[in-house]
């Protein structure tokens, strides 16, 4: 069987610098794959390019077996196929929820407005925020915004969900309802790619982890291998510095909190 | 001297309305054509390509360097003598104004679009909307409320920049005003009817986009 997404010698340049080196990975359908990294190795990149939001320079992109990088291309299409959620949620601000959730569905999708919006409110229902429905983006916080966010996406019907970074931009104790909606389409068997900085999430919730920096893919591996025993030193060093709070002194600790 | 200044205005009435009225056909369309001009300049500007931004660059430039009189004599003067076209001058003013007009409305429309966060292009782009549908549904309407109090502001001064069209030979209210001077010399009679005939144009004009923006403020 052939994989749903498939990078393969992928580069991308911002200039005259290379962001993505050769970058080659496969994802299956159903698969939650996390891509961690440091700031700047190109993960959010390679997310923005499997849905043409940023233009990829060599190497060959397929989704579900189709060539994305040829001219004939047709990226509305494809972004119906791939839903995307990003760090700071971007809400149409001038619309209320329900108008969000349904400008896709029914603009761009043609869908009739009442089969579109009895999915919209069931998935609101499903994050919580069915009373939210009327509500406008600047009435809610962070974390709701960023749920009506994933709901927008998922009303496209997508093959795939690309989630960038998106629990970086909200206080602590709405990063959990953020991660617990994620967790739910993971084991719905959703197909996820998904970049984060929140490790124990990172942990429980990916099939495989992929570890990047600098452009390049350093290693790839199940969450247990990946945390446990990582193969490549700087991956250790990375998971070191995540680490580094936790493993404090007990005074220190007290400090910082 | 009450009653004679009332008689004098009723009997200039039909000359004074007659050049209201091309004052006001001539800002009205001067308008129109600045609001749909500005918004195509300001949609092309913010498209991010190189070759569409240099020629706004240089029609902006034509427009903030030159004087609007320079370009109704141009228009006006110059169009018969190059291309053998000639204009009525009511229409020369409309377009004057109208092109005029979308250089300033453009760069507000410019201005307001760049200012939204670039993720409501990205978010609106990755849901599968065309260009067309990302300006009209998500781009312009949040832009709208940043554009309309300068937007209006530049009505204001297209209407008072009408009066220019007199030099072209197209009797407007302040030349329908001239006229009845020179035959009564009532001057300070007439410019206070033509202060009052401008203030009441463009006073309602200022005093809605100030409520606009408060009423938006809240919203």
């Amino acid at each position: 069987m052939s994989a749903l997404i498939e990078f393969q010698g992928f580069n991308k340049f911002f200039g005259e610098h290379q962001v993505l080196k050769g970058v080659d990975l496969q994802v299956q359908a159903g698969e939650v794959v996390v891509i961690l990294g440091p700031s700047g190795c190109g993960k959010s990149t390679l997310l923005r390019c499997l849905n043409g939001l940023e233009e990829a320079h060599g190497g060959s992109l397929r989704l579900d077996g189709q060539d994305l990088l040829g001219p004939g291309t047709d990226w509305r299409q494809v972004r119906q196929r791939v839903g995307m959620v990003f760090q700071s949620y971007h809400l149409f601000g001038h619309m209320s929820v329900i108008d969000n959730l349904l400008l896709g569905p029914l603009k761009v999708q043609k869908r009739e407005r009442a089969e579109a919006q009895a999915q919209a409110e069931a998935l609101l229902a499903r994050v919580g925020l069915l009373d939210k429905r009327d509500a406008f983006p600047r009435q809610l916080s962070g974390g709701q915004q960023q749920r009506i966010a994933i709901v927008r996406s998922l009303c496209m019907n997508p093959q795939v969900m690309l989630f960038d970074e998106v629990t970086a931009a909200l206080d602590p104790e709405m990063v959990k309802e953020v991660l617990q909606v994620i967790q739910g389409l993971a084991r719905d068997g959703m197909t996820l790619l998904i970049v984060t900085h929140e490790m124990a999430f990172a942990r429980a919730v990916a099939d495989r982890i992929v570890f990047m920096e600098a452009g390049r893919i350093l290693e790839q591996s199940d969450p247990e291998s990946f945390f446990s025993q990582p193969r490549t030193a700087r991956a250790q060093q990375f998971l070191d510095k995540f680490s580094f709070v936790e493993s404090l002194p007990k005074t220190l600790h007290k400090e910082l909190s | 001297m009450a009653s004679s200044a009332i008689e004098l205005l009723l009997v200039s009435l039909p000359q004074l309305a007659k050049g209201a009225g091309q004052t006001l056909a001539i800002s009205a369309l001067g308008i129109v054509f600045a609001t749909l001009g500005g918004v195509l300049y300001g949609v092309l500007a913010t498209l991010g390509k190189r070759a569409v931004n240099i020629a706004l660059q240089i029609y902006l430039e034509l427009f903030r360097a030159i004087p609007v009189l320079v370009w109704l004599y141009l228009v006006f003067f110059g169009l018969p003598i190059f291309f053998s076209l000639s204009i009525p001058s009511f229409w020369c003013a409309v377009l004057v104004l109208g092109l005029w007009g979308a250089s300033e409305v453009g760069e507000v429309v410019r201005g307001a679009l760049a200012s939204l966060p670039r993720g409501q292009r990205e978010a609106g782009l990755s849901i599968g909307l065309s260009g067309l549908q990302l300006y009209g549904h998500v781009l312009l309407p949040q832009a709208l409320k940043r554009m309309t109090p300068p937007t209006i502001n530049i009505y204001t001064r297209i209407v008072k920049t009408s009066s220019l069209a007199v030099l072209i030979g197209v009797v407007d209210v302040i030349k329908a005003g001239q006229q009845i001077i020179e035959r009564t010399y009532e001057s300070v009679l007439i410019y206070g009817v033509l202060f009052l005939f401008f203030f009441f144009i463009c006073y309602p004009l200022s005093a809605a986009s100030r409520a606009l923006e408060r009423r938006w403020a809240h919203s």
